[in-house]
C-alpha cells in the first residue's frame, strides 16, 4: 500500500510536469469474458473486479465485460445480488490478452427467475437517500421517445410543449419550472447550451440512465435549484455501437448514433453520441381562421400545420485514455449542436405565422478528468470543464401576414416586430469534486462548480436598441461540503452549500435634458444553503428516506440589475429561496418466484418564499422592476406500483397529486411615491396554470419466439393521463373557458428484438384515439401518429 | 374537488350587488338584476402570477362588493374597453387583438359576441356621433419594427363587422428620424377626424421634442390625412397610454390638452400644461384661447379626463408639480371638474387623493348628472366613487373585488 502511495504520489507529480502527457510506458493488458446464469441469458450489471485492486466494471446487457489492466497475476471477482460469487485466477502475461471461458452464475437461492432479482444500476441509484427518480432508458432504446417524453411518464414530472417535434416546453417538477429546475449532461450544467441541447433534442439513446433530483440536489450538481434537478448519464459501455433510425407520421425522421471503443491494451478511448431530428409538423389542428380582410374569425376548421418544420443535430464526441495510473478517465470532447426551427404560432394559435425562424448553433469544448486514489487510497478527483459558444438568431423580416388558410396580406414591416436578433452566449464551465473516505463508513466531499455567462445581442434591424449596447454578465460560484456515512442498513449524508453570485449590467439615467445617460452596475451576493438525507432499510426489502434541503436560486442579472431600459435595478432583490422536504418509503414484495412487486410512496413539502416576478402593478412599458412576490406551499404526494409477472409481464402506474397553494397575502409594489399594497386575490388557492393532478400507466409482454430467449417480441401500452386545470386563477370569474383539459393519451409500441437485441425493429402508435391534446391554453398538441424504427446494436 | 366544478351551474355573469348577494353563489342560486340600471364593469384583478381580467354585471354601484369570486366574465389577456349603441367592447386578447362584444341578452344578463378582429393592439375606439351606429377606431405601432403605418378603421355596431380600414403612414403625420408618435386621443367631427399624438423615442422612450402640440386632420370616414396642426403654446396633447388628449362639446368646439407630465412618462417638460380650443367649423387652433392649467386656482397637470357634458371635463389633475425622479407613476391625482369655457378647476370634495393605473384605465362613466369612476386606496381597496356635477362632491360606493376598474359602462 505505501508503495502504492508512493508511485501515485510520483506519477501524480510527474503528471503535472508532463502535463497530462499520455503515457504508456506499463505494459497494458485487457481480460475479456461473458457472464450468463444457468439458462444461458447473458447477466448485465454484474461487478467485476480484480481483488485488492481498483479496476472494477460491470457487465453489460450482453453479459461481456472488458478490464484493461498491467499485465500480473489477479483473482478476478464476479458478484452479484442473487447470484454466488465467482472468482476466477487471470494471469495476464506481456504477451497477450486474455478471454475468459463463458462465466456461470449459479442461484443464490435456485431461484427461478433471476435476473429481476438483482438491482440494475439504476436501481442502485435509486436507492439513494435523495428522493430521486431513476429513469432506466435502456428499456426505451427501441421507442421514438425524446428524453422529455420519456420523463413525462415519471412521476412528478409534467413536460408541457407546445406542439411536435422541436417545439418549445416547461419543464415541470412538483410545480417548479423554468430556471427553478437545474439540468446537467454528465454533471455538466446545460442551462445554457442553446435551444438544440434540450431534453427533446436527446434521443433516449443517448443516455443510460436519466436522474431527477426532487427537491434535494447532492453537492456532485452543485447548482442553485430551487427545485430539484436533472441529470443525463450517458453511455458508458467500453465498446459498442448502437444506432437507429426511424421514420414516422408528419414527415417526422429521427437518427442516432452512439459509439464507443476503448483500446483494452493503451486505454485509448473514443466515444461519440450523435442524432440528428428533422419534422415537418403538419399535423391537424382546430382553428377559427381569420378572415384577412374583414378582421372576422371565421367558424372553427381543421387545417395542416404549415410552417412548423424543425431539424436539430448534435454529436458529442470524446478521446482520451481511461485506465491509466493517472487518470482513469482523461477525455477531450466536443460538443456541437445546431437546430432550425419555423415557427408557426404566437402564445395562442390564433396567433400564426408563415416566415418566422429561429435558429440555434452551440459548439463547447470539454475537459473531463477522474481519478481515483489520487495521492491516498480514498481521495477521489472528478474535474469537469466546459466552454460554451451559443449563437441563437431569431428572424421576422416578411412583409407579410398570414392565416391559417395561407393566405397573406402584405405588411409594413414584418410578421408581428421586424427583428434580425442574434445573441452570442459565451459561458466557462468548471466543476470539480474531491471526495476521502476517512473510513470504510465515512467520506467527505467537496465541490465547487463555477459558471460565467455573458451574453451580447444585436439586432440589425433595431441597431439603437439599449439593452444590446450594454450587455450583462452573471458569475455563479458554489460550493459544497458534504458528511456521508453508509452502514449496511443506512446511509446518510449533511451538506451545506455557498453560493456566490456577481452581476454587472447597465442602468439607465435620467437628468432632466430628456436624454438619458447610462453606468454600469454590478452587485454581489452570498448565500448559504443546507440540506440532509438518510436512507435506512427497515427491512431487507423495504426502505425508508427522508432529505431535507434550504435551497436557493440565484437572480439573474437582468432581474438583479435591470437591462438598462425595460426593466431596472432592484437593489433589495433577494434569491428566491425554499425549504424542501421529502419522505418516502420503497417496498419491494415477492408474492413468490414469479410474481413481483414494487411499491414506491413519497411525500413532499415545499415552503417557497420570493419568487422573483415583473412587477405587475408597474405599468410603464420601461423601467419596471423584478420583485420578491410569491410565497406558495407544495404539499404531494407521488405514488408508484410495479408489477411483473416471470421475465414476461411487466405493469406500471404511478400518480401524482401536489396541492400547490399561494400563500402571499398581500402583493406589494414600491413605486417612486413609496411601497402600495393590495389583498392577493389569489391567498390561499391553488397556483394557476399547473398541472396538479397526474398518472401514468404502462403495461408490456414479451413473447420469446425462440426456446432460447433470443429474439423476442416486445409489446406494450402506455398511458398519460393529466386532469384538467386553468389557465388564470379558477376561483375568479364564473364557467371560465381558459381550461386546459382533462387529457388522456394512448400508446402503443410493439418491438421485435432478434439476435439478443442486436436487430430490433418496433412500430409505435402515439395518441391512438387521436384525441385533442393539450399542454398549454389554446396550443393544440399532435394527433395520432405512427413511428417505425430499426436499431443495430452490438457490444463487447 | 375542483372548486370550479361548484360554480358551474352557477350564472355566467351572477352578480353581487346588496348585501345579501355580495358573497358567492354556492349551490348555482341564480341572482337576476333588480333596478332598471344594468352597469358593466371590466375589472383586472392582480394575483402574484399575473394579471386577469373580468366583465361583470350589476345594478348598484353605490352598495356592497362587486365580487368575482365564482361570478365574471373571464377576458383572455389585457383588455381595453369601449362603449357605444350598447354595446360593450372588451379589446385585447392573447396573441391577436380581438374583441369581446358585450351586451345584454333578454333576460339583462351579458352575453358575448366574438369574431371581430383588429390588426394592431387597438389605441381608441370611440362612438363617432354618440348615435350608438357607428365606431371609429385607431390602431398605431408602437415603432417602426412593428408597423410604419397607422391603421384606422370603422366598426359597424349593429352587424359587428369592419368598415373603411386604411392605413395612414406615421411618417406622414410626424416625419422625423429621431421620434416616433404615441396616440392620445381621437374625435370625429362632422365630415373630419383629429388626432392628439405625442413624439416619442420608440428606442427609449425619451421626449425630446416637448414644446409643440399637435393635431391632424383627417377626413371622415375616407382618413385621409388633410394636414396636422401646431401650436407652441403648451406641449403637447396627452401622455403614454392615454386617451384623454382631445375633447368634443355638442357645439363641435375641439379641446386639446397637454400636461407633459414626468409622472405620465415624459421625461422633460418645456412647457406649461394647458388647453388649445379648435372652434367648430375651423381647424386652426384658436388663437384667443388658452387655459394655462398650471397657474389655475386648483390646477396643476391634467392626467386624465372623460368629457361630462356642458363644456366641462370630469378629471383626474395633479396635487403636486412632478418631479423627474416621479417619471411614470401617475401619482398624486385628485378628482375635479374643468370648465373649458369659463376656464375654472373645482375640485371634487369628499374624494381622497390617489395614483393612476399608469393612464391605461381611467374607466369613468356619465349616468344621470353623476359620474362613477373607482379609486384604489393606499391599502390596495377599489371603491366606486359617485360624484355629483352640480355640487362637485363625492359619495364613496361599492367596493370592487380586484386590483383595477379598466371600464365602465351602463348597458341598461
Amino acid at each position: 500500500m505505501r508503495l502504492y502511495f508512493f508511485k501515485s504520489l510520483v506519477f501524480s507529480v510527474l503528471l503535472l510536469i508532463v502535463s497530462f502527457q499520455a503515457n504508456s510506458q506499463t505494459v497494458i493488458r485487457s481480460v475479456t469474458g461473458q457472464v450468463k446464469d444457468a439458462e444461458g441469458n447473458p447477466v448485465s450489471a454484474a461487478v467485476v473486479y480484480l481483488k485488492g485492486t481498483n479496476y472494477k466494471t460491470e457487465t453489460d446487457d450482453a453479459g461481456n465485460f472488458t478490464l484493461s489492466v498491467p499485465a500480473g497475476k489477479y483473482v478476478l471477482i464476479i458478484s452479484r445480488l442473487g447470484f454466488k460469487q465467482q472468482t476466477r485466477e487471470v494471469i495476464l502475461g506481456s504477451a497477450a490478452n486474455v478471454t475468459l471461458p463463458a462465466i456461470v452464475f449459479t442461484n443464490k437461492q435456485a431461484l427461478k427467475e433471476v435476473r429481476i432479482a438483482g438491482k440494475t444500476n439504476a436501481q442502485e441509484v435509486k436507492q439513494q437517500a435523495y428522493n430521486l427518480n431513476v429513469l432506466d432508458t435502456k428499456k426505451l432504446y427501441n421507442t421514438a421517445s425524446d428524453l422529455n417524453q420519456a420523463l413525462n411518464q415519471t412521476s412528478g414530472i409534467r413536460v408541457r410543449e407546445e406542439g411536435g417535434v422541436g417545439s418549445n416546453f416547461t419543464f415541470t417538477l412538483n410545480g417548479f419550472s423554468g430556471r427553478q429546475v437545474k439540468f446537467f449532461l454528465d454533471g455538466i450544467p446545460i442551462d445554457n447550451f442553446g435551444s438544440s441541447l434540450t431534453l427533446n433534442n436527446f434521443p433516449v439513446n443517448l443516455a443510460e440512465r436519466v436522474e431527477i433530483y426532487k427537491g434535494v440536489v447532492p453537492i456532485s450538481l452543485g447548482s442553485d435549484a430551487l427545485g430539484g434537478a436533472v441529470n443525463i448519464i450517458t453511455r458508458n459501455n467500453p465498446n459498442f455501437l448502437d444506432v437507429s433510425y426511424g421514420y414516422g407520421s408528419f414527415n417526422t425522421h429521427k437518427a442516432s448514433a452512439n459509439f464507443a471503443y476503448t483500446d483494452a491494451k493503451s486505454g485509448f478511448t473514443v466515444r461519440a453520441n450523435t442524432f440528428y431530428n428533422y419534422s415537418d409538423n403538419s399535423y391537424k389542428v382546430k382553428v377559427n381562421p381569420i378572415d384577412l380582410a374583414t378582421g372576422q374569425k371565421e367558424a372553427e376548421q381543421e387545417v395542416r400545420r404549415f410552417h412548423d418544420g424543425y431539424q436539430s443535430i448534435g454529436a458529442q464526441a470524446e478521446t482520451g485514455i481511461t485506465g491509466k495510473r493517472y487518470a482513469d478517465k482523461l477525455l477531450f470532447g466536443l460538443i456541437a449542436a445546431g437546430n432550425d426551427r419555423d415557427i408557426q404560432t404566437g402564445v395562442t394559435m390564433d396567433q400564426v405565422f408563415g416566415a418566422r425562424t429561429s435558429k440555434s448553433t452551440s459548439v463547447i469544448p470539454t475537459l473531463k478528468y477522474k481519478k481515483t486514489d489520487l495521492f491516498v487510497k480514498g481521495l477521489n478527483l472528478s474535474l469537469y470543464s466546459a466552454y460554451n459558444f451559443t449563437r441563437n438568431t431569431f428572424t421576422d423580416t416578411a412583409r407579410v401576414k398570414y392565416n391559417w388558410l395561407e393566405q397573406t396580406i402584405p405588411s409594413s414591416t414584418a410578421e408581428l416586430r421586424r427583428s434580425q436578433l442574434k445573441n452570442r452566449d459565451n459561458e466557462a464551465l468548471v466543476t470539480a469534486n474531491l471526495s476521502y473516505k476517512l473510513s470504510p463508513n465515512y467520506a467527505v466531499a467537496l465541490n465547487y462548480i463555477m459558471t460565467d455567462f455573458g451574453r451580447k445581442s444585436s439586432d440589425a434591424e433595431d441597431p439603437a436598441n439599449i439593452t444590446f449596447l450594454y450587455p450583462q454578465n452573471l458569475t455563479k460560484q458554489i460550493v459544497g461540503l458534504a458528511l456521508q456515512q453508509t452502514f449496511d442498513r443506512f446511509t446518510a449524508t449533511a451538506f451545506t452549500k455557498l453560493y456566490v453570485l456577481n452581476a454587472k449590467s447597465f442602468e439607465q439615467f435620467n437628468n432632466g435634458t430628456g436624454v438619458a445617460s447610462y453606468r454600469q452596475s454590478v452587485t454581489n451576493a452570498t448565500n448559504y444553503g443546507y440540506g440532509a438525507a438518510a436512507a435506512y432499510f427497515i427491512l431487507p426489502q423495504l426502505q425508508a428516506k427522508a432529505s431535507y434541503e434550504h435551497t436557493y436560486r440565484l437572480p439573474e442579472a437582468v432581474e438583479l440589475l435591470g437591462d438598462g431600459l425595460y426593466t431596472s435595478r432592484n437593489s433589495a432583490l433577494k434569491p428566491e429561496n425554499s425549504d424542501n422536504i421529502n419522505l418516502g418509503g420503497l417496498y419491494q414484495f415477492n408474492l413468490n418466484d414469479v410474481n413481483r412487486f414494487n411499491f414506491e410512496v413519497n411525500y413532499l413539502y415545499r415552503k417557497s418564499h420570493n419568487f422573483i416576478r415583473l412587477d405587475q402593478a408597474q405599468t410603464q412599458p420601461i423601467d419596471r422592476q423584478y420583485i420578491n412576490i410569491g410565497d406558495v406551499q407544495t404539499n404531494g404526494v407521488e405514488g408508484e406500483i410495479r408489477y411483473s409477472w416471470k421475465n414476461s409481464l411487466h405493469a406500471a402506474v404511478n400518480m401524482t397529486y401536489q396541492s400547490i397553494i399561494d400563500k402571499q397575502k398581500t402583493l406589494s409594489s414600491t413605486n417612486f411615491q413609496g411601497t402600495t399594497t393590495s389583498p392577493n386575490l389569489g391567498y390561499g388557492y391553488r397556483i394557476p396554470n399547473t398541472p396538479y393532478l397526474f398518472g401514468n400507466a404502462d403495461l408490456g409482454y414479451r413473447f420469446s419466439l425462440d426456446n432460447n430467449h433470443q429474439n423476442s417480441l416486445d409489446i406494450s401500452y402506455s398511458l398519460n393521463f393529466t386532469q384538467n386545470y386553468y389557465f388564470t386563477p379558477y376561483q375568479l370569474g364564473a364557467n371560465n373557458q381558459d381550461v386546459i383539459p382533462t387529457q388522456y393519451a394512448h400508446n402503443i409500441l410493439a418491438n421485435c428484438a432478434l439476435k439478443n437485441g442486436r436487430y430490433n425493429v418496433s412500430l409505435e402508435c402515439r395518441n391512438i384515439t387521436n384525441s385533442d391534446l393539450f399542454d398549454n391554453y389554446l396550443l393544440q398538441k399532435p394527433g395520432r401518429s405512427f413511428f417505425v424504427k430499426v436499431r443495430y446494436f452490438i457490444s463487447k | 374537488m375542483n372548486i370550479k366544478h361548484l360554480f358551474k351551474t352557477a350564472l355566467l355573469s351572477g352578480l353581487a350587488i346588496s348585501l345579501f348577494s355580495c358573497s358567492k353563489n354556492s349551490g348555482g342560486g341564480n341572482v337576476t338584476p333588480v333596478g332598471p340600471a344594468v352597469y358593466a364593469l371590466g375589472i383586472g384583478v392582480s394575483t402574484s402570477t399575473a394579471t386577469t381580467n373580468y366583465v361583470v354585471q350589476t345594478s348598484d354601484l353605490m352598495n356592497g362588493t362587486i365580487s368575482l369570486t365564482g361570478n365574471g366574465i373571464l377576458q383572455d389577456g389585457y383588455r381595453d374597453y369601449a362603449f357605444g349603441g350598447s354595446k360593450f367592447y372588451s379589446i385585447g386578447g392573447l396573441g391577436i387583438t380581438d374583441v369581446n362584444t358585450l351586451s345584454l341578452d333578454a333576460s339583462d344578463k351579458l352575453t358575448t359576441k366574438t369574431g371581430l378582429t383588429f390588426e394592431l393592439p387597438n389605441n381608441d375606439l370611440i362612438d363617432i356621433d354618440g348615435t350608438g351606429k357607428t365606431m371609429a377606431g385607431v390602431s398605431m405601432p408602437t415603432g417602426p419594427t412593428v408597423g410604419l403605418n397607422a391603421k384606422f378603421y370603422t366598426v359597424d355596431i349593429a352587424s359587428n363587422t369592419l368598415g373603411n380600414k386604411v392605413n395612414v403612414p406615421v411618417n406622414s403625420i410626424y416625419p422625423s428620424a429621431k421620434d416616433w408618435i404615441f396616440h392620445t386621443g381621437f374625435q370625429v367631427r362632422g365630415s373630419q377626424a383629429f388626432q392628439t399624438f405625442y413624439p416619442v423615442s420608440a428606442i427609449d422612450y425619451s421626449t425630446q421634442n416637448t414644446d409643440t402640440n399637435y393635431v391632424a386632420v383627417y377626413s371622415y370616414p375616407g382618413f385621409a390625412l388633410q394636414k396636422v396642426i401646431k401650436d407652441t403654446r403648451t406641449g403637447p396633447s396627452g401622455a403614454f397610454n392615454t386617451r384623454s388628449g382631445l375633447f368634443k362639446t355638442e357645439s363641435g368646439d375641439l379641446y386639446a390638452v397637454s400636461n407633459s407630465s414626468f409622472y405620465n412618462g415624459y421625461s422633460q417638460s418645456t412647457k406649461p400644461a394647458g388647453i388649445l380650443k379648435i372652434a367648430s367649423g375651423t381647424t386652426v387652433f384658436d388663437a384667443s384661447y388658452f387655459f394655462n392649467t398650471d397657474v389655475a386656482t386648483n390646477g396643476g397637470k391634467i392626467a386624465h379626463a372623460i368629457y361630462i357634458g356642458n363644456g366641462k371635463l370630469f378629471a383626474a389633475i395633479t396635487t403636486k408639480v412632478p418631479a423627474l425622479t416621479d417619471r411614470w407613476s401617475d401619482a398624486n391625482l385628485r378628482l375635479a371638474i374643468v370648465d373649458l369655457v369659463g376656464k375654472t378647476i373645482t375640485p371634487v370634495t369628499n374624494a381622497p387623493a390617489f395614483s393612476g393605473n399608469g393612464g391605461r384605465s381611467f374607466a369613468a362613466l356619465l349616468d344621470n348628472g353623476k359620474v362613477y369612476n373607482a379609486i384604489a386606496s393606499s391599502t390596495g381597496v377599489v371603491n366606486i366613487y359617485q360624484t355629483d356635477i352640480a355640487t362637485a362632491t363625492a359619495t364613496k360606493g361599492a367596493t370592487i373585488q380586484g386590483s383595477f376598474v379598466g371600464g365602465i359602462a351602463r348597458m341598461k
